[in-house]
C-alpha cells in the first residue's frame, strides 16, 4: 500500500491555469454585463411572500402590477404561494403628493396651507397644516381625484391656531392585500415582509464589501504569520479565484443577492482556505523532507497527492449536507445552499490546482536563490 | 500518562453534563417548570423562526443639528434687536453648522462680544473678516445634539412600544443613529408602523384638579392599583382635592383608568424610576386641551440658581408661544401645569406665577442633593429640547414574518439537519468503519455542545443560524477526516496501531488548527460587521468551530484510548487498508 500511484497533479498545472484564467474572465464579463440580481437588502423595496388561492402567476401580475414595478415568483412545489417584488416601499410618489397638495390649496382658496409633510421612505401620512379649519368633506373626494391610497381616516387636531390634518395612507402592503382579496374573493395569507429603504441597501451592500474585504485582509495577515510570505500570494490568487467565480455563476444563474448571500461568501472564502491551508501545511512539513522531492514542483505534488484523499472526502461530506440543505431548506435557505454548493466545488479545485501552483511560481521564479 | 486519560475522560463526562444541564431549559415547557429559568433563559429563537416584526429606524440627526443652528440665528437677530447692536445681515451656514454675522460698521463691539459670542457658549468665533463674524457651532455641542436625539428617540419610541403591551419587546441602538425594533409574535405591520411613526409631541397641559372622578369612584380598584389623596391649590387660592392612581403595573392602570376620565379630560401617566430599576406610575387628570406645545419653545438649559445653589430648567418661547405661554399662566396661577410628552408625564410643575416675556423656569421639587437635582434637571432639559424639535425617524427596514411560515422554517430547519446529520453519520460509517462511528459519536456531542453554548450565551438561533448548524456538521467530520487519513499514512509505514494513532493525531493538530482559525476569522468578521440573521449565522458557525475542534480531537482521541486499551487491534474495518 505504501506505493500508492503518485498522480501527477504539477503536470497539469499549466492546463488548469489556462482553464482558470479562461473561468475566471468569464465570470468577470458575466459580471460586468449581467450584474448581480440583487435581493431587496441591497436593491431596497418590498419583498411580499404571500399564499394566494386561485391565481396564476399572471392574473396576480395583473392585480399587482399597477403598484409598481413588480418581480413576480412563484414557489416551486407549492402554487399557491407567490413572492412579490417592489422596488418601491411606497405606494405614492413624490409627484402624485404634489399634485394633490395642489389641488389641496386651490380647492380651500380661504385657508392658508402653512406646512406639509411626507416621507415617501415611510409613506403612511400627509401632514398639512391649516390656518383656518377646514371642511374635511370636501377633502375626501380629493383622493380619489389625485390617485391617493387614503385609509379614509383623518386625525385633526388644533394647536394653538394651528389645524392639523394628518391623511392617513394605505401601506403597500396591506393594500396588496385587500386588491388581491377583493380579485380572488378569497383572504390571502401574508407570510412575509421584508421592506428596505434605498438607503439602507446602499449602506448593506457596503458593510457587506466591509466584511468580505476585512475578512480577505484578517486571513491573508494569518496566512503571513504562520507559514511564510512565500505562501500568501496563492492563497490570494486562489481565492480572489473563488469569489470571482462564484460571483460569475451565481450572476449567471441569476441567484437573488442578498445578505444571506454574502454569509455564504464568506463562508467559501472560509472553506476554500481550510482547503489550501491543509495542504499548506503539508507542504510546509514536507519542505526540508528530501525524500519528498527534490524540488519545489515534486514536493508539493508529493504534498498534494498526500492530501488529496482528505481534500475529497470533506469536499463530500459538506457536498451531502448542502445538499440536504438544498432539497429539504427551501426558500432562503435552498438558495444560500445552491450558492454554497458552487462554492465549495471552486474552493476544492482552487486549493489544488491554483493555490499550490502559485506558490511553485512563486518559490522558482521569484525566490530562486533560496530553494536551489 | 495512564492517569491523565482518566482525567480527561472525567473532563469529558462532566462537560456533557453541564451541556446537557444547560440545554434543559430549551427542552421543556418554561411555563410549566418555572426553576429551570435559573438555569438560563434558553435558546431565544430569532424572529424568523417565531414570526413577529423587525424595524430599522433612522434617526435624521443632521437635521437636529440644522435645526438647533436655525434657532440661534432667531435668537442672536433677535438679540442683536434687542440690544440695540446695528447689523446688515444674519445668515445661517448650513454646511458647515455655522452663523454669519455681518455687523453694521457703527456697531458697538464690545456689546456684541458680551452679548452674542460669549453668551451663546455652543458656539465658538470662528473667523473675523472685517465686520463679518463667523460662529461655528462646537464640536462637542454637535456631539451631544446628536446623541441626545437618539437617546430621546430610543426613549420615545420605548414607550410606544409599550403601549402595543407585547411581551420581551426589543428597541435597541444600533450604530450611530440607527435603532432597532423588535416585535416578536406581533403581525400588524400598519398599526405598528403608523404608532412608531408618529412625530414626537411635547404639550403643556393644565392640570384638571378641580374634578375629582377617582374621589367620587365606589367601585372596585384592582390589587395593582392604589388611589392616594392629593391636593392643590385652585386660582383663588382656596383648597382642592382630588384622589390620584399610583400602581407599579403600567397596564393595569391604564386599564383601571381608562373609561374614568370625565369629558374634555384625560388620564395621563407619569413614571418615577426606583432606585432598583423598577418604575411607579401616578396618574394625572389633565385638559385634553394643549396650550402651548413643543414647536413654540426655543431653547430649554439647565441654570443653576446662585443664591439658593439649587439648579434649575429655564426655557425661552417664540413670540406666539411666549403670548400663548403668559395666557395661560396667568389664568391658571398656583395650578399645576404638566409637562407631557408624547402623552406621558414629565413632570407637573405648580405655576408660580403668570410668565410673561417669553422666558420660563422650572424648579425641581426633589428632595435629592445637588448632583441629583442636577442631573434631574438636565433630563427635563433635554425632554423639553427633543420635544420641542424631535429628530424626525425615518423607516429604513422592515422584516415581517408571519407565524406560519416561522413555525414552517423551524420544520424545515429540523429536517434539514437531521438528513443532513445522518447522511454524514452514515458516510462516515461506510469509509470509516469503527473509527467512523467514533468521529459520529464527535459530532453528536458536537451538536449537543452547540446548543448549549447558544443556550448557555443566550444567543439568537435563525434560520441561517440553521444553516450555519448544518453546515459545522459537514466542516466538523474535516478534523476527523484529516486525522484519520494522516492515521492511515503513518500506519502505511509500519507503524502500530498504538503508534500510528499518536503520531496522527500530533500530525495533524496543525493543520486543523489553522484551518479553523481561519474559518474563525472570517466567521468573527461575520458577526462584526454583518447584522440580524447573518450574526445568528455567525455565532453558529463560531460556536461549531470551537466545539467541532474539542470534540473531534480531544473526545475522539479519549475514545481511541480506550478503544485500544479494550484490544482495538485495526484502525478501519474497511478491507482496502
Amino acid at each position: 500500500m505504501n506505493n500508492r500511484k503518485m498522480i501527477n497533479f504539477a503536470g497539469k498545472f499549466k492546463l488548469f491555469g489556462i482553464l482558470s484564467t479562461v473561468l475566471v474572465v468569464a465570470s468577470v464579463v458575466i459580471f460586468l454585463t449581467k450584474g448581480l440580481n440583487y435581493g431587496v437588502d441591497f436593491a431596497g423595496g418590498t419583498e411580499i411572500q404571500v399564499k394566494i388561492d386561485g391565481m396564476n402567476t399572471d392574473e396576480v401580475r395583473k392585480v399587482v402590477g399597477k403598484f409598481g414595478k413588480v418581480d413576480i415568483q412563484k414557489f416551486e412545489g407549492k402554487d399557491n404561494e407567490f413572492l412579490l417584488r417592489f422596488l418601491n416601499i411606497s405606494m405614492v410618489d413624490d409627484v402624485t403628493i404634489n399634485k394633490f397638495i395642489d389641488g389641496t390649496k386651490a380647492t380651500f382658496t380661504d385657508a392658508k396651507l402653512t406646512r406639509k409633510h411626507f416621507d415617501s421612505q415611510v409613506g403612511d401620512r400627509i401632514e398639512m397644516w391649516f390656518d383656518k379649519e377646514i371642511d374635511q368633506e370636501k377633502l375626501t373626494p380629493l383622493f380619489a381625484k389625485y390617485n391617493i391610497p387614503a385609509t379614509g381616516k383623518i386625525e385633526y387636531k388644533k394647536v394653538g391656531e394651528r389645524h392639523i390634518y394628518r391623511v392617513m395612507l394605505q401601506g403597500l402592503t396591506n393594500k396588496i392585500l385587500s386588491t388581491v382579496a377583493d380579485a380572488s374573493g378569497k383572504t390571502p395569507e401574508l407570510m412575509r415582509v421584508e421592506l428596505v429603504g434605498p438607503k439602507v441597501g446602499k449602506r448593506l451592500r457596503y458593510s457587506a464589501f466591509q466584511a468580505v474585504l476585512y475578512a480577505l485582509i484578517a486571513i491573508l495577515i494569518y496566512i503571513a504569520l504562520r507559514f511564510n510570505y512565500h505562501f500568501a500570494p496563492g492563497a490570494v490568487v486562489a481565492l480572489t479565484h473563488d469569489v470571482l467565480i462564484t460571483l460569475g455563476i451565481w450572476s449567471l444563474f441569476g441567484i437573488q443577492f442578498d445578505l444571506t448571500i454574502v454569509a455564504a461568501l464568506l463562508t467559501i472564502v472560509g472553506y476554500s482556505l481550510n482547503d489550501t491551508i491543509v495542504v499548506y501545511d503539508r507542504i510546509r512539513e514536507n519542505w526540508k523532507n528530501p525524500k519528498k522531492g527534490a524540488d519545489v514542483e515534486e514536493k508539493i505534488n508529493t504534498s498534494i497527492n498526500e492530501t488529496i484523499s482528505r481534500t475529497l472526502l470533506t469536499s463530500i461530506t459538506t457536498l451531502v449536507v448542502l445538499i440536504a440543505l438544498l432539497v429539504f431548506g427551501g426558500g432562503t435557505i435552498g438558495g444560500f445552499a445552491l450558492a454554497m454548493t458552487f462554492g465549495v466545488v471552486v474552493g476544492t479545485y482552487s486549493s489544488v490546482f491554483i493555490a499550490s501552483p502559485v506558490t511553485v511560481f512563486v518559490e522558482k521564479y521569484v525566490n530562486k536563490e533560496k530553494t536551489t | 500518562m495512564e492517569k491523565n486519560w482518566m482525567a480527561r475522560a472525567i473532563f469529558v463526562f462532566v462537560l456533557l453534563i453541564i451541556a446537557v444541564v444547560m440545554l434543559i431549559p430549551s427542552l421543556v415547557d418554561r411555563e410549566k417548570y418555572e426553576w429551570t429559568s435559573k438555569i438560563n433563559e434558553g435558546i431565544n429563537l430569532g424572529l424568523d423562526l417565531k414570526g413577529g416584526i423587525h424595524f430599522v429606524l433612522s434617526v435624521d440627526t443632521e437635521k437636529a443639528v440644522q435645526d438647533r443652528v436655525d434657532r440661534r440665528t432667531d435668537e442672536i437677530r433677535m438679540k442683536l434687536d434687542d440690544e440695540s447692536i446695528a447689523y446688515t445681515k444674519v445668515a445661517v451656514d448650513t454646511d458647515n453648522n455655522a452663523i454669519v454675522i455681518e455687523l453694521a460698521p457703527n456697531a458697538n463691539t464690545e456689546k456684541f462680544r458680551d452679548n452674542v459670542v460669549d453668551y451663546y457658549r455652543d458656539f465658538r468665533k470662528d473667523s473675523v473678516d472685517g465686520d463679518k463674524v463667523t460662529l461655528k457651532m462646537r464640536d462637542d455641542t454637535i456631539k451631544s445634539i446628536k446623541e441626545g436625539s437618539v437617546e430621546q428617540a430610543i426613549e420615545t419610541l420605548r414607550s410606544r412600544i409599550d403601549e402595543l403591551g407585547l411581551k420581551e419587546p426589543i428597541v435597541a441602538r444600533q450604530g450611530d443613529n440607527s435603532i432597532l425594533i423588535q416585535l416578536p409574535g406581533y403581525k400588524d405591520v400598519e398599526r405598528a408602523r403608523s404608532i412608531i411613526g408618529q412625530t414626537a409631541q411635547l404639550e403643556f397641559k393644565i392640570a384638571a384638579e378641580d374634578m375629582d372622578p377617582l374621589g367620587e369612584y365606589t367601585g372596585e380598584v384592582p390589587a395593582e392599583v392604589s388611589l392616594v389623596q392629593g391636593g392643590g391649590t385652585n386660582t383663588d387660592g382656596s383648597a382642592l382635592s382630588y384622589k390620584y392612581a399610583i400602581g407599579s403595573d403600567r397596564v393595569a392602570l391604564v386599564n383601571f383608568l381608562s373609561d374614568k376620565a370625565p369629558e374634555g379630560t384625560e388620564f395621563l401617566l407619569e413614571e418615577n424610576k426606583n432606585a432598583d430599576g423598577t418604575s411607579e406610575y401616578r396618574s394625572y387628570l389633565l385638559y385634553k386641551q394643549a396650550y402651548v406645545t413643543g414647536d413654540m419653545l426655543t431653547d430649554a438649559r439647565v441654570s443653576i440658581d446662585q443664591q439658593k445653589n439649587k439648579p434649575y430648567v429655564s426655557m425661552t418661547f417664540d413670540k406666539n408661544g411666549a403670548r400663548l405661554f403668559a395666557d395661560v399662566t396667568g389664568k391658571f396661577i398656583k395650578r399645576r401645569m404638566a409637562i407631557v410628552l408624547d402623552n406621558r408625564v414629565n413632570s407637573a410643575p405648580v405655576i408660580q406665577s403668570k410668565i410673561s416675556g417669553g422666558s420660563a423656569m422650572i424648579t425641581l421639587n426633589s428632595m435629592g442633593d445637588y448632583n441629583t437635582i442636577f442631573r434631574e434637571a438636565k433630563d427635563l432639559a433635554l425632554v423639553l429640547r427633543a420635544g420641542s424639535l424631535p429628530a424626525p425617524v425615518t423607516f429604513e427596514e422592515n422584516r415581517t414574518v408571519g407565524p406560519s411560515l416561522g413555525h414552517d422554517s423551524i420544520q424545515k430547519g429540523k429536517m434539514s439537519i437531521f438528513i443532513g446529520f445522518l447522511a454524514v453519520i452514515i458516510f462516515m460509517i461506510l469509509y470509516y468503519g469503527i473509527a467512523g462511528i467514533v468521529a459520529d459519536i464527535a459530532l453528536l456531542l458536537n451538536i449537543v455542545f452547540i446548543m448549549a453554548g447558544m443556550a448557555m450565551f443566550g444567543a439568537t438561533l435563525t434560520f441561517p443560524g440553521i444553516a450555519g448548524i448544518v453546515l459545522t456538521i459537514g466542516m466538523a467530520v474535516d478534523a476527523n477526516v484529516i486525522v484519520f487519513e494522516r492515521i492511515k499514512e503513518e500506519l502505511r509505514t509500519g507503524k502500530s496501531i498504538a503508534e500510528g494513532l499518536a503520531s496522527g493525531f500530533d500530525k495533524a493538530w496543525s493543520a486543523i488548527f489553522d484551518a479553523n482559525v481561519t474559518t474563525a476569522i472570517a466567521a468573527f468578521i461575520l458577526w462584526e460587521f454583518g447584522s440580524g440573521p447573518i450574526k445568528g449565522f455567525a455565532i453558529t458557525l463560531l460556536l461549531g468551530i470551537i466545539s467541532s475542534m474539542f470534540t473531534a480531537i480531544f473526545v475522539t482521541r479519549v475514545i481511541f484510548h480506550y478503544l485500544l486499551k479494550a484490544g482495538m487491534k485495526k484502525f478501519s474495518l474497511r478491507k482496502t487498508d
